[in-house]
């Protein structure tokens, strides 16, 4: 291993630290957030008892279909908002010039500073879907490797997306405007909450060019019972895409982060918020 | 060692594609710094001193690979502070003016960590340096408490062995006492002129206040828009610019600023209100009383002529306006 990699580590290690250390200094905070991510997993635990389906469609059971679709947006979303949220709270808190002036690459700052969100998100999305399976979920335990992979795959596309959108958030300081755009995009043509075909034909396309998409259907292929009548790319196939995206958008998203940087350093609008 | 070679910044407005992201308030380039340069050796301490905007915090930033200079180049132990940023900012140890840099949840121990972390320190070598800079500080028997629970001098002694932790060659201290009492900031000072001495570090340190710029005033640079106006000791500055001064008192503030008017137009000498008492101008650069006098319309209002001392604050005030 190299010694940037090793670096690379130990930083992330220290981000991790300074991420568990601050969530358990406010515990009530805490808590009520790990039990708010479980709110939507009880309101579609009734929701699948009223709608009562069990169509191929749904993989052969709404509720789990819903709840494969929660735990691969949580995942994923980990992956976009966790570097842009730390940079907003490293900034209003003053400290982002502090991390700035040290001796470390600033190309990885992303992955170390979103080391706690990402690991509290995959800690999250196993409680879900244990509270899930509880619940009643079913799923085929035979796809779980290929959804976890799926699942880590996406995270790792989702955190070359929120490096991509951190570059522009250094700059512009308040608001997201390359993730508001993606997530405004994901949450209509990736199908987390109703199957790509009800989307119109001409614009369904579309659909293909979001990671959600790969994440969403990948992982509902290999968890859901019924695989039949399920839309949009299998395990394998999602795992194939989503090994493109994060080969071509992970160098892509360092560089222009590490751009981003250059430019915020040339303007003076590193250390402003 | 830190170099800074002809550094010049300039902070151009905002390209217009990119103000749809963020809009500042530059519309025309802003001259921070122009042609700075200093070289500080081992065992050195620079105080950096000027108005606000002076330029004293991009200066700052550019030592510490934060801001890019316009022309010219910093180097830290041979380290260009943006070509070879990451190597540059390991010979730095680096303390903002704002104590809300610090994890005020955190305690100071766990501050120190991060920040050692952060330098490439682990294990027994980490912890061992952290009890070695809180002993520096005199925060050893605070270790162990929250930032937030602790008073703001001892934060600014945090903030100080943040910046000392793991022996950096450099140290850049911008405005350490900023927010806190004379004495504590005394006692930060000879911390800072003890680390100094004891471990050879160059320090360039921003001030605002006088005694310190008296304590320091071994080696100063004074700043005003981005420019140079003097660099050298206290000593010199102050007979090169306080100059030989006399002080006229009149019988009241109308009269003073009558004389200050006609004085100020047409001479060699300077003349400046006295900020202690409106009865009072000071008129620098001459000691020929008959000549100042006689430039006077009349003297029916005057109630004293005296030879006059100037304070470091009647130079700084005056160097800033000449400047100006």
């Amino acid at each position: 291993m190299t010694a940037a990699v090793i670096r690379g580590l130990m930083i992330g290690r220290a981000f991790l630290y300074l991420g568990w250390s601050t969530a358990i200094k406010y515990p009530l905070g805490f808590i009520s957030q790990q039990i708010g991510t479980l709110g939507p997993v009880v309101v579609y635990f009734f929701v699948a008892g009223f709608v009562e389906s069990d169509t191929p469609e749904v993989g052969g059971d709404y509720f789990t279909f819903v709840m494969v679709g929660l735990v691969a947006l949580q995942t994923l979303n980990a992956g976009l908002r966790a570097l842009t949220n730390q940079i907003d709270l490293a900034v209003s808190r003053g400290f982002f010039e502090t991390i700035l002036a040290q001796p470390i690459r600033w190309n990885s700052l992303p992955y170390a500073m979103a080391a706690w969100p990402v690991f509290n998100a995959a800690v999250a999305a196993a409680v879900v879907s244990i509270t899930a399976l509880i619940l009643g979920a079913t799923i085929d335990t035979g796809g779980l490797a290929t959804a976890i992979g799926v699942g880590g795959l996406g995270m790792l596309a989702g955190l070359a997306i929120g490096a991509l959108a951190a570059g522009v958030k250094v700059l512009a300081k308040r608001g997201d405007p390359v993730l508001a755009f993606y997530s405004l995009g994901a949450l209509v043509f990736s199908g987390v909450y109703f199957p790509i075909d009800q989307i119109p034909a001409a614009v369904r396309w579309l659909s293909y060019l979001f990671v959600h998409t790969y994440v969403v259907a990948g992982m509902r292929h290999a968890l859901l019972p019924l695989k039949d009548g399920l839309t949009g790319p299998s395990g394998g196939e999602a795992i194939a895409v989503l090994v493109l995206f994060v080969v071509l958008l992970t160098p892509l998203s360092i560089w222009v982060f590490g751009r981003a940087m250059r430019f915020g350093r040339k303007m003076g609008l590193l250390a402003g918020y | 060692m830190i170099e800074v070679e002809a550094v010049t910044k300039t902070y151009d407005p905002m390209p217009r594609a990119m103000r749809l992201l963020l809009r500042t308030q530059v519309r025309q380039p802003v001259n921070a710094l122009r042609e700075t340069s200093l070289r500080l050796e081992p065992g050195e301490t620079c105080v950096v001193i000027g108005p606000n905007g002076a330029g004293k915090s991009t200066l700052f930033r550019i030592c510490t690979g934060l801001t890019t200079p316009s022309s010219g180049r910093v180097t830290v132990n041979g380290h260009d502070s943006i070509k070879d940023g990451r190597r540059a900012r390991a010979h730095i140890g680096f303390a903002p003016a704002e104590e809300r840099t610090l994890l005020m949840r955190h305690s100071v121990r766990e501050n120190l960590s991060f920040q050692g972390a952060m330098r490439g320190m682990s294990g027994a070598h980490l912890a061992k340096e952290i009890e070695l800079a809180l002993e520096s500080v005199g925060l050893s028997a605070l270790a162990d408490r929250t930032v937030f629970a602790i008073s703001t001098g001892m934060r600014a002694r945090l903030q100080l062995a943040r910046a000392i932790l793991g022996n950096p060659p450099v140290l850049v201290l911008d405005e350490p006492t900023s927010a806190i009492d004379p004495v504590a900031a005394r006692d930060i000072l000879k911390i800072v002129l003890d680390v100094a001495r004891a471990r050879g570090t160059a320090v360039l340190l921003s001030s605002h206040r006088l005694e310190e710029i008296e304590t320091l005033g071994e080696r100063m640079i004074l700043l005003d828009e981005g420019k140079t106006v003097y660099q050298g000791g206290l000593e010199s500055f102050l007979s090169e610019h306080a100059g030989d001064s006399v002080e006229l008192e009149f019988q009241d503030p109308g009269a003073a600023s009558d004389a200050l008017d006609l004085l100020s137009a047409g001479n060699d000498w300077r003349v400046v209100a006295s900020h202690e008492d409106p009865h009072r101008i000071v008129v620098t650069g001459t000691t020929e009383v008959g000549a100042v006098l006689g430039t006077l319309n009349t003297t029916d209002r005057l109630v004293s002529v005296n030879p006059f001392r100037p304070t470091l604050l009647d130079v700084l005030a005056t160097t800033w306006g000449d400047a100006k």
